[in-house]
């Protein structure tokens, strides 16, 4: 984890009293912006930089131009670059190898010798936040025409690896008002929120994750008992994981004045699964709800598209999270509970019935959608057969 | 009534305020700092037998060169010949419980007048653990002989290997190393030991976190798992409770020590121990120019001049239930490397001794490892060196 390297925390250690020292605005946005192109080019490298480079020019400059078509392109760049460098293997490994071998052999020769050993640090979420601004400049948005605040969004360090992802309209204010008043009290939240995520991360999530991979290989020989409680750790280090990972990021953004927005809100208290992704990594659920749901046609064209919609919307969220087809198809789960959670209270006689069941018993309504969430998690970590044989296993099979 | 709208906006409180908390963890980095000061000076082993995967990297601990020489301070005088024992599992004494290890028939060999520690680290190399605390003490101690053990001509990485490198890492930086320009310039050479691994042990050198870290997981509780434990709870114990439970390899009928599957693999390696370092020239064997140059890099490379004539090579070797199987010219061929090793190593300025030629099948639990009956044989062999070693460097060395 890049938060826990000491190269990191030197890092933070001179920027930060640097930036508070400084007075003017601008000197400390200057700061920032030298000290965020030294994170990526150190985390990232010049194979990771470059393609990052050009994308937020071409974004940069599409955007300036406020033409919707240019805006349109410079997305379709974006999304494509994505594609190349996150999904070439996954398309012709787990697509093209399936409906013509040779082909995938082929372009499997070609690709290799371009792609990168790995995608280029951060891509997803640089993709993401190039994909809204420039939707939303399309939309008739206001552009950012300084450089250094354009930058700055772009390359901000608190956020650049796991997000939350973010929107530009809250940011630059949230920027500028930073570098004017930071303070103390800032400067507390953010010791206190970065301290709450390492903990999360490091002492939860890093220990779980040491007791998952031990445990997990012998899962047929543990009890239906034990099955279950590496269920628990499983649910509860991604938890852990992922939002200490925010909490850290939000933290530090904190510390230097920026309030980015929050990405998790108790999810494992969620009552159905609608709560659930209102509470879990929300800054990409709102950004696909915003940016592929409601573009799709949303909930407005009846109960069947807005079915399929949500269905692809979750697709891709699956997708977005790693190139496999288990994420695909976590995605598509939760697509799926997502529909049914909407729905099931049209089905005559028993929807309205479970309806009034879920109002009247809160905690049922809470086991069983934490349930489907936590068996979820086997989806997303395993391969579907594997995962399929653990939930079987977890109910005596 | 009053009116909401002019009412000061609700705010959070919270739960210090900024100045307490800022202030809280500044003084509690330098109190943390302070508390690992402490703890470098002080021996927290009083029952210290050898590294036993309890209290080394295996189990995710890893102890810092000042606990280690905080121990050794402890219970080893500076009047007495100090007897550094590094090497690899052989030397740790795999399959000799704490009671019958061979070092402890070397302490007995060598008499009071010598104080035996035991720091030798499964599948070390020559140049870990020990030897990073034999040359931290080459002061302090002027009376000092280090042994490790390596197979004939076999070379290593002369900064050890990526497990134990951390003690290496350690003691450069807290500057207890001699300036030894081959070793700086590896160790200072990115693609060769991660920037990561360098800025934690030069922050280390300056704050002592790992000693207080250490302190904690010997005494109150680990909050790293062992991957040795069984259970949850006994992986974040207390490292402190758990003892030197080496088991006993003796305690295995001989009839079952080199039985089944691993016994083709490891005639396998017996055939081939020395393999790679000869050809075959008429009746004869001749060493490869290749092999010849590894072994003088290495050699050249692993030890600091001025500790060399202090460092005492023992030249591994296997079993005899092995070796006894191998056709002649096989036996010959592990006999002159095991020759070649030792005069290669004097011709550094090292000490080298033959582990041994007594050795009954019955003296190994396996293809390398001794039973305790091995390491008393083996205790004897290397006695006798280390008396010579401590006559010839130590006579006209008065006690501090």
């Amino acid at each position: 984890m890049i938060f826990t390297t000491y190269w990191f925390l030197a890092l933070v250690g001179i920027t930060l009293p640097v930036y508070w020292l400084a007075r003017p605005p601008t000197v400390r946005l200057l700061i920032l912006g030298v000290s965020c192109a030294l994170f990526h080019y150190h985390f990232a490298g010049p194979a990771g930089v470059a393609p990052i480079v050009v994308l937020m020019g071409i974004t940069y400059f599409a955007a300036l131009t406020r033409s919707r078509a240019a805006c349109a392109a410079a997305m379709v760049a974006c999304v494509l670059a994505l594609g190349f460098y996150k999904y070439t293997g996954f398309l012709l490994s787990g697509l093209v190898s399936h409906i013509n071998p040779g082909l995938a052999e082929q372009l499997g020769g070609t690709t290799s010798e371009l792609l990168p050993e790995l995608p280029p640090l951060g891509i997803s979420f640089f993709v993401f936040e190039f994909v809204h601004y420039l939707f939303e400049v399309r939309r008739g948005g206001e552009p950012i025409r300084n450089p250094l605040q354009f930058i700055l969004f772009s390359i901000f360090f608190p956020s650049l690896v796991a997000g939350p992802i973010k929107r530009y309209g809250q940011f630059l204010p949230a920027l500028a008002e930073g570098s004017r008043n930071v303070g103390m009290d800032n400067v507390a939240a953010g010791l206190r929120r970065v301290g709450i995520g390492f903990f999360k991360k490091v002492v939860v999530a890093d220990n779980l994750t040491y007791f998952i991979d031990l445990a997990q290989p012998g899962f047929a020989s543990l009890s239906i008992f034990e099955r279950w409680l590496l269920l628990t750790a499983i649910s509860l280090r991604i938890l852990m994981d992922f939002s200490g990972y925010s909490d850290i990021a939000i933290g530090f953004a904190r510390m230097l004045g920026v309030k980015l927005p929050e990405n998790f809100n108790w999810p494992y208290l969620a009552r159905n699964i609608q709560d659930f992704w209102q509470r879990w990594h929300i800054s990409l659920s709102t950004w696909i709800r915003d940016y592929v749901y409601i573009p799709l046609g949303g909930n407005r064209h009846g109960v069947p598209r807005r079915i399929l919609n949500g269905m692809t919307a979750f697709a891709l969220c699956g997708l977005w999270h790693g190139a496999a087809w288990n994420f695909v198809l976590w995605g598509l789960y939760h697509g799926i509970g997502l529909a049914a959670c909407s729905t099931y209270e049209r089905i005559p006689g028993l929807g309205p019935r479970l309806a009034a069941i879920w109002r009247k018993e809160p905690l049922a309504s809470w086991a069983i959608t934490q349930l489907f969430v936590w068996i979820g998690w086997l989806l997303f970590f395993y391969p579907v057969p594997e995962a399929w044989q653990m939930t079987k296993m977890l109910f005596g099979a | 009534m009053s009116n909401p709208t002019n009412a000061a906006p609700r705010t959070n409180r919270p739960f210090f305020r900024p100045v307490s908390l800022i202030a809280g963890l500044a003084t509690g980095m330098l109190g943390l700092a302070g508390a690992g000061f402490l703890a470098a000076r002080t021996n927290w082993h009083t029952e210290f037998t050898r590294l036993h995967p309890m209290i080394a990297p295996e189990s995710r601990y890893q102890p810092t060169v000042d606990e280690l020489l905080a121990m050794i301070r402890a219970n080893s005088s500076p009047e007495k010949v100090l007897v550094i024992v590094g090497g690899n599992s052989v030397l740790y004494g795999v399959g000799q419980p704490a009671p019958v290890m061979w070092t402890r028939s070397l302490q007995e060999q060598l008499g009071p007048d010598y104080s035996v520690v035991n720091l030798a680290l499964r599948g070390s190399r020559p140049t870990d653990g020990g030897a990073v605390i034999a040359e931290a003490l080459r002061d302090e101690y002027p009376r000092l002989i280090y042994i490790a053990n390596v197979p004939p001509l076999l070379t290593a990485d002369a900064i050890g290997g990526d497990d134990y490198r951390f003690m290496l890492l350690d003691a450069y930086y807290k500057g207890y190393l001699l300036p030894w320009e081959p070793r700086d310039r590896s160790l200072s050479n990115p693609g060769r030991v991660a920037r990561e691994d360098r800025i934690g042990a030069w922050l280390d050198a300056r704050v002592r976190y790992r000693s207080a870290w250490n302190w904690w997981t010997f005494h109150i509780f680990s909050t790293v798992p062992s991957p040795l434990s069984v259970s949850i709870l006994q992986s974040l114990a207390a490292r402190g409770q758990f003892r030197d439970e080496e088991t006993n390899i003796e305690a295995i009928p001989f009839s079952q020590r080199f039985a089944g599957a691993s016994f083709e693999a490891d005639m396998g390696i017996t055939r081939a121990f020395t393999e790679r370092f000869y050809d075959r020239i008429g009746d004869g064997w001749q060493m490869r120019e290749a092999a010849r140059t590894e072994f003088d890099t290495f050699a050249a490379e692993a030890f600091p001049t001025a500790l060399r004539s202090r460092t005492l090579i023992v030249i591994s070797r296997n079993s005899p239930y092995y070796t006894s199987r191998l056709a002649p010219e096989l036996r010959e061929r592990d006999e002159i490397a095991v020759t070649d090793s030792i005069s290669g190593w004097e011709r550094h300025g090292y000490e080298a001794v033959d582990s041994g030629t007594n050795f009954d099948p019955a003296d190994f639990g396996d293809r390398t490892h001794l039973t305790a009956s091995g390491g008393r044989k083996l205790a004897v062999n290397v006695a006798a060196k280390v008396r010579e070693m401590s006559a010839r460097l130590f006579s006209n060395t008065p006690a501090p």
